[in-house]
């Protein structure tokens, strides 16, 4: 499927005043995708994709998912994607998700998140990669599926409480990016 | 500016890097075979490619270990440069490059200071491309790690798309595919998004 591209001001929000100096660790839940580690690098030396998204999709479910998680690093992760991965785990997953981000990161970290918060029945899964730091390719990641409990902005910022939600976006088409800072523990 | 290790300035990126040159002689390669199945330890002091199945590790640090589309490979491989067009299952560690094509399907994790990763390529781990932080809060000593790291990091080579627009399928801005610009930078991206 092409692939699209779209602005991205939660990208632009999340890496704002961050250094270019490969000091950071840098987590993606998605999919690995040349743009994409082309611009972590800039940041960071040490990348991880980590392919939620299939995994989720996979009939194991959560174990899949809990596999294909980083375990906790030495060095915390200090950059965080999570695109359109919230809104496709069930709402029990949910809050384990956030937990274990919790874990493998430490006070300060950064998370950008994309959440479909329309209420359609079916909506089909995303791949996301960094175009920019302010754009994103993206593209259908297979059919549309029935979707799961829609994530109103209320509810992603009590979901992401260990979070503190710095700013979000209303994108075009149902789509919501969350820019948050990891609060003190 | 939120900089992890508080340094105060980034250096300037010097030129990019050039390839440096090879021997102009042919190396020589193995091959294993597509019938062919290995378990245990790969060792040895030429160019391999792997056709067929390994199962163990793969350690031939001064040679190209390529893996071809038929091979499929439950190894840790080490060497100068790994090219990975079919799969594995284990890690990469390349002293030069890892290189992952279009069709490559890799789980585990990456340590090189430059990675290919070709639109289409599977690839689920951690990239480890070493070396130190960019950093100058040293004038003396440090300008010397910070140059280090910047040369690092300018020979990063990145594709970016340019061209035709194509409208955004949920009424949003307008998105750019096609064609493709070279400039400098250590993971390098090719084809679209793909960089």
């Amino acid at each position: 499927m092409a692939w699209r591209q779209r602005s991205a001001p939660g990208v632009a929000a999340l890496l704002d005043n961050v250094a270019e100096d490969r000091s950071h660790a840098v987590l993606d839940l998605g999919t690995a995708a040349p743009s994409s580690l082309e611009i972590y690098s800039r940041y960071g030396r040490r990348v991880r994709f980590a392919e939620v998204l299939e995994a989720a999709r996979s009939p194991e479910g959560w174990p899949a998912v809990l596999r294909a998680l980083p375990p906790q690093p030495e060095d915390p992760y200090d950059l965080v994607f999570a695109w359109d991965i919230l809104d496709r785990l069930y709402p029990q997953e949910r809050p384990r998700l956030v937990e274990h981000l919790t874990r493998i990161t430490e006070p300060g970290a950064r998370l950008h998140a994309v959440v479909e918060s329309s209420e359609r029945a079916t909506t089909a899964p995303l791949h996301f990669a960094l175009a920019d730091v302010d754009r994103v390719h993206y593209r259908t990641a297979g059919p549309d599926r029935p979707a799961r409990d829609p994530l109103l902005p209320a509810e992603v910022e009590r979901l992401l409480a260990p979070f503190e939600v710095m700013r979000a976006f209303t994108l075009k088409g149902g789509l919501r990016e969350y820019v948050a800072v990891r609060r003190k523990d | 500016m939120w900089k992890k290790d508080e340094a105060e300035e980034t250096p300037e990126a010097p030129p990019r890097q050039k390839e440096p040159k090879r021997s102009e002689s042919p190396p020589r390669q193995a091959t294993i075979g597509r019938s062919i199945t290995i378990k245990g330890e790969v060792t040895g002091n030429e160019d391999l490619l792997i056709e067929g199945t390994v199962d163990g590790s793969v350690d031939l640090r001064e040679h190209a270990v390529t893996v071809g589309k038929e091979g499929e490979v439950k190894a840790s491989i080490r060497a100068r440069v790994v090219t990975v067009e079919g799969s594995v299952v284990g890690d990469l560690n390349a002293e030069e490059r890892v290189v992952l094509r279009s069709s490559a399907r890799v789980e585990g994790d990456i340590t090189s200071p430059r990675v290919v990763l070709d639109d289409g390529a599977r690839f689920r781990g951690g990239v480890d491309m070493g070396g130190d932080p960019i950093r100058d809060d040293n004038p003396g000593d440090g300008a010397a790690q910070g140059t280090e790291a910047a040369a690092r990091k300018a020979s990063v080579t990145q594709t970016r798309n340019v061209g035709t627009q194509t409208k955004d399928k949920n009424g949003g801005g307008k998105g750019e595919t096609g064609g493709s610009v070279r400039t400098g930078a250590s993971a390098t991206a090719s084809a679209d998004p793909r960089s």
